[in-house]
């Protein structure tokens, strides 16, 4: 071994920060965790938390295709065809609610490979305005086949999410909301599980290599496309999956709001100013902005309080591109 | 019938036209895609609304205080937008979703969630050219877009302002290296824009319905219609707005009119997927 | 054994003829200088083998496998891998880390990091002498340090044809002869390999045959002392008319 061999002296700092940002995570997830008895009776506070919840999961799973590098504007497609495909199995076809979800999670990444196949050879800006207009042919349709879907009045009356059984002991996740809540809340930590092992694995390494230096990246080895269509068919699946366990807590849908601009905004706001290469970012982000807009905002300008979204966005693209936690979180 | 029909999408791809130039222009002087277009559109319409409800103000006059209000607006986002690092494209994509999401709420909050329309009954009576049934409105359009056009064409190729800005579409390092002061081509360009956009909100505000959330639509359609015609090919607009118009009453008439708020995005999705090198070249990786 | 086979390809673009009818022949185990002017088509042709350009017209080989039109991907799985004229490095990615993605992916593709891959990009480094940089992002390494991480990069997907474009260009002589060394030493390993070499300080002293390319077209092929010594090569190439052979790759000036 020579002398350039000696490992190198590793700076703590990283390592001091990264023993702080694994507590703050920790608390985080405790205080989430006991929030429900925290909150007591609450019903409003317990209701934007789950609806908070939903919405990390929703911008984690848009950030499975964000950490490719690319930036999607129509996830509204995923999130509305999930909301509709699991409300209609489930009440056409009367199939159990734990079934329609994950189907609704498969209907939304076929979508997905679609929109990929589509879009192939599009990247950056290009890629971001097909999304625009992707967005609009799932809407229009489900508009349009009235017969089946109500068209635009939407669906009223849904079944409410499943009841879980487990020998005699029942939780009845439609009439408990605290029931509800964990529901989201072991969905959004299973998706974020899920980001974070892609992210350690080699595929992590490959996205970040494509996104980087595409040519570069196909020329030793890296299938590219084949990377990105499975990338864009995850995020549709998880996106699909929170629109069908939105379906089934609002009970209430329509394509004018599953499909609208709300569902395709928020996850792309919150992915970016959390930091869209971030694993946590896009959660974190979740955590801080839905609740500050619920709570402050909402109370103080019913009319704009969404307002909020676009501040953070352009604050964000203007003095910290990274993100939040891609500044002040692991760098790397 | 048929005459009719031709008559009408001439007028409403007119008005496309209308609602696209300000798009068109600012992308392809300065690269930015400034998806807060539609926003900035319905932001003059409701000014043009305002002055014409609570003041009275005729409706020709509104014209001028939403342009001049409108190219206020734009140079201040121009600032915003001169700070935006590389990817330019797809950083000012984001940047202007964030902004149009500010304006749509300001708007909201201003004007409320309802409906308005600014009646001016005189522009949908017929001119009376016999057979061919033509309102004063249609007409209106069809003449204000070519006007338009005209006029931008003048400007581009007659006056050295606008050759410099002709040039930096052309190739941005080129005309910097040939002496253009590229920034300053961008203040144009966005001052150029706002000027369009300001001549369209008003109309957008009789034509069709103002309420804050509905932006996105004349964004998507100014979006469309420039990647149809291709980057700086201001004449191509207006063709690509009386396709894009003609395919929807086609679109009408066959199949049903709930399905017309497919076409544009069809268009585009396909425009991109077939021709994303032949129409903008994305390839300087 | 010939490993590369390159048959009447052709490759133009637009009007433009950037390769005309190149017939050329690679050996296992040799090292091959490419040589030539700017823009003769030297870059193209490496861009061709190994999958960025599709030939217009003509037949690779590697292996006896016809190869044209495969993608790059599918190229480097085979066993060609390549570096890059100007650096297309993971910027913000670590020495260590540009080289593991080459690892995982070079041969199919692996989904586990394990210790080993980590050990081999550890000496992968060490083979480039670059292990106390392997936390370094790659954007912030200097030029020779940025070519010889590419370098490692590309014979981290273990290939048998190892194509290098320019990467001693703008190289101090102590560089260079780094830089030789180096290839002499990935040589040993039993790879063949193609090197780009605009000012043919690198490709003389480590090359068995020169190729040498003008306007496209193949001007002259041999044993390099041979290839310079070619009136047609000194002219198209070094602009010189009768001067005596390698006296600029010796930095020596004659008249
Ligand atoms: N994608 C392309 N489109 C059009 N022309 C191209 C393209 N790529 C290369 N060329 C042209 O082909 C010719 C050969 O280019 P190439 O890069 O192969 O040259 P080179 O021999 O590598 O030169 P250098 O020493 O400058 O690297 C040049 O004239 C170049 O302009
Ligand atoms: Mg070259």
């Amino acid at each position: 071994m020579t002398a350039a061999e000696r490992p190198v002296p590793y700076s703590t700092a990283p390592r001091e920060r990264r023993t702080a940002a694994r507590g703050g995570m920790l608390l985080t997830f405790v205080a989430l965790a006991a929030l429900p008895v925290v909150s007591g009776q609450n019903g409003y506070v317990l209701q934007v938390y789950t609806q908070t919840l939903l919405l990390a999961s929703l911008a984690l799973a848009w950030n499975v295709l964000g950490i490719s590098g690319a930036v999607s504007l129509g996830h509204a497609a995923f999130f509305g065809t999930g909301a509709y495909v699991s409300a209609l199995l489930s009440t056409i076809q009367d199939l159990s609610v734990w079934i329609t979800i994950p189907l609704a999670g498969v209907f939304a990444a076929a979508l997905g490979m679609l929109a990929g196949l589509i879009c192939m050879r599009l990247r950056g800006a290009y890629f971001a305005l097909a999304t625009l207009a992707f967005v609009e042919i799932p809407r229009v349709i489900t508009t349009n086949w009235d017969n089946v879907t109500q068209g635009s009045l939407g669906l009223v009356g849904l079944p409410g999410l499943p009841v879980l059984h487990w020998g005699d002991w029942r939780l009845d996740m439609a009439a408990s909301s605290t029931a509800a809540y964990y529901f989201v809340f072991a969905y959004a930590v299973m998706v974020l599980c899920i980001v974070g092992i892609i992210q350690r694995s080699s595929f992590g390494l490959a996205f970040q290599a494509l996104r980087e230096e595409e040519t570069a990246a196909l020329s030793i080895g890296i299938p590219v496309s084949a990377l990105r269509l499975l990338a864009l068919s995850a995020s549709a699946f998880f996106a699909g999956i929170c629109g069908a366990c939105y379906a089934h807590l609002v009970r209430y849908i329509e394509p004018g709001l599953v499909y609208g601009l709300y569902f395709s905004a928020i996850p792309m706001v919150l992915a970016i100013c959390g930091g869209r290469f971030t694993i946590l970012g896009p959660a974190l982000a979740a955590l801080v902005i839905y609740p500050l807009d619920q709570f402050v905002f909402h109370p103080l300008l019913p009319a704009g309080h969404e307002f909020l979204y676009g501040l953070a966005l352009v604050l964000t693209v203007l003095f910290f591109p990274k993100g939040f936690w891609g500044y002040f979180g692991r760098t790397s | 019938m048929l005459s009719a029909v031709v008559v009408s999408a001439l007028a409403t791809g007119s008005f496309y036209t209308l609602v696209a130039l300000g798009f068109a222009l600012i992308y392809g002087v300065t690269r930015n895609f400034n998806l807060a277009h539609g926003e900035l559109l319905v932001l003059a319409g409701y000014t043009a609304y305002w002055l014409w409800k609570t003041w009275a103000l005729p409706f020709v006059f509104t014209f001028p205080v939403a342009i001049v209000a409108s190219m206020a607006v734009c140079l201040a986002l121009q600032r915003l937008f001169a700070r935006l690092s590389e990817p330019l494209e797809l950083n000012s994509i984001v940047f202007s979703f964030g902004i149009a999401i500010l304006i749509q709420n300001a708007m909201r909050l201003c004007f409320s969630g309802n409906y308005r329309l600014i009646r001016i009954p005189t522009l949908n009576h017929g001119a009376g050219f016999n057979a061919l049934p033509v309102s004063y409105g249609q007409l209106t359009l069809l003449g204000l877009s070519l006007g338009a056009i005209a006029l931008l064409y003048l400007f581009m190729y007659h006056t050295y302002p606008g050759k410099a800005l002709r040039a930096t579409i052309q190739n941005r390092e080129a005309a910097a290296l040939a002496g253009i002061n590229v920034a300053a081509m961008g203040i144009l360009a966005f001052a150029i824009g706002g000027f369009f956009i300001g001549l369209a909100g008003p109309l957008f505000g009789c034509i069709h319905y103002l309420y804050p959330a509905t932006g996105p639509e004349a964004t998507l359609l100014a979006v469309t219609l420039t990647i149809f015609a291709g980057v700086g090919r201001l004449g191509g607009i207006i063709l690509a707005g009386w396709l894009l118009a003609l395919a929807e009453s086609i679109t009408v008439l066959y199949i049903g009119s709930s399905w017309r708020e497919m076409i544009p995005a069809a268009l585009l999705l396909g425009l991109l997927a077939l021709k994303p090198r032949g129409i903008f070249s994305d390839d300087g990786r | 054994m010939s490993l590369l086979t390159l048959h009447a390809v052709s490759k133009t673009f637009g009007d433009f003829t950037a390769l005309k009818d190149i017939n050329f022949v690679l050996d296992e185990g040799e090292v091959v200088g490419l040589v030539g002017p700017n823009g003769a088509g030297k870059s193209t042709l490496l861009n061709v083998i190994s999958g960025r350009l599709k030939p217009s017209y003509g037949e690779v080989r590697f292996d006896n496998v016809l190869i044209n039109g495969l993608k790059p991907q599918r190229i480097c799985r085979l066993g060609i891998s390549r570096t890059f004229q100007s650096s297309r490095l993971f910027a913000g990615m670590s020495a260590s880390d540009n080289i593991l993605a080459a690892r995982l992916f070079g041969k199919g593709c692996r989904p586990r990091i394990t210790g080993q891959d980590r050990d081999a990009a550890r000496r992968a480094l060490a083979f480039v002498g670059m292990t106390h940089k392997a936390d370094t992002p790659a954007g912030d390494l200097t030029l020779s340090e940025q070519r010889r991480l590419d370098l490692a990069r590309a014979l981290a997907t273990r290939p048998r044809l190892l194509l290098l474009d320019e990467i001693a260009a703008g190289f101090s002589p102590v560089l260079v002869k780094q830089a030789v060394s180096l290839v002499k030493k990935v040589r040993a390993r039993g790879v063949t390999i193609l090197i780009i070499d605009h000012f043919l300080n690198l490709s003389v002293r480590v090359s068995d045959r020169l190729l040498a390319l003008d306007h496209g077209e193949k001007v002259a092929a041999g044993p390099p002392a041979e290839v310079l010594r070619n009136p047609d090569v000194m002219r198209a190439y070094l602009g010189l008319r009768h001067e005596g052979p390698g006296h600029t790759s010796r930095g020596k000036h004659a008249g």
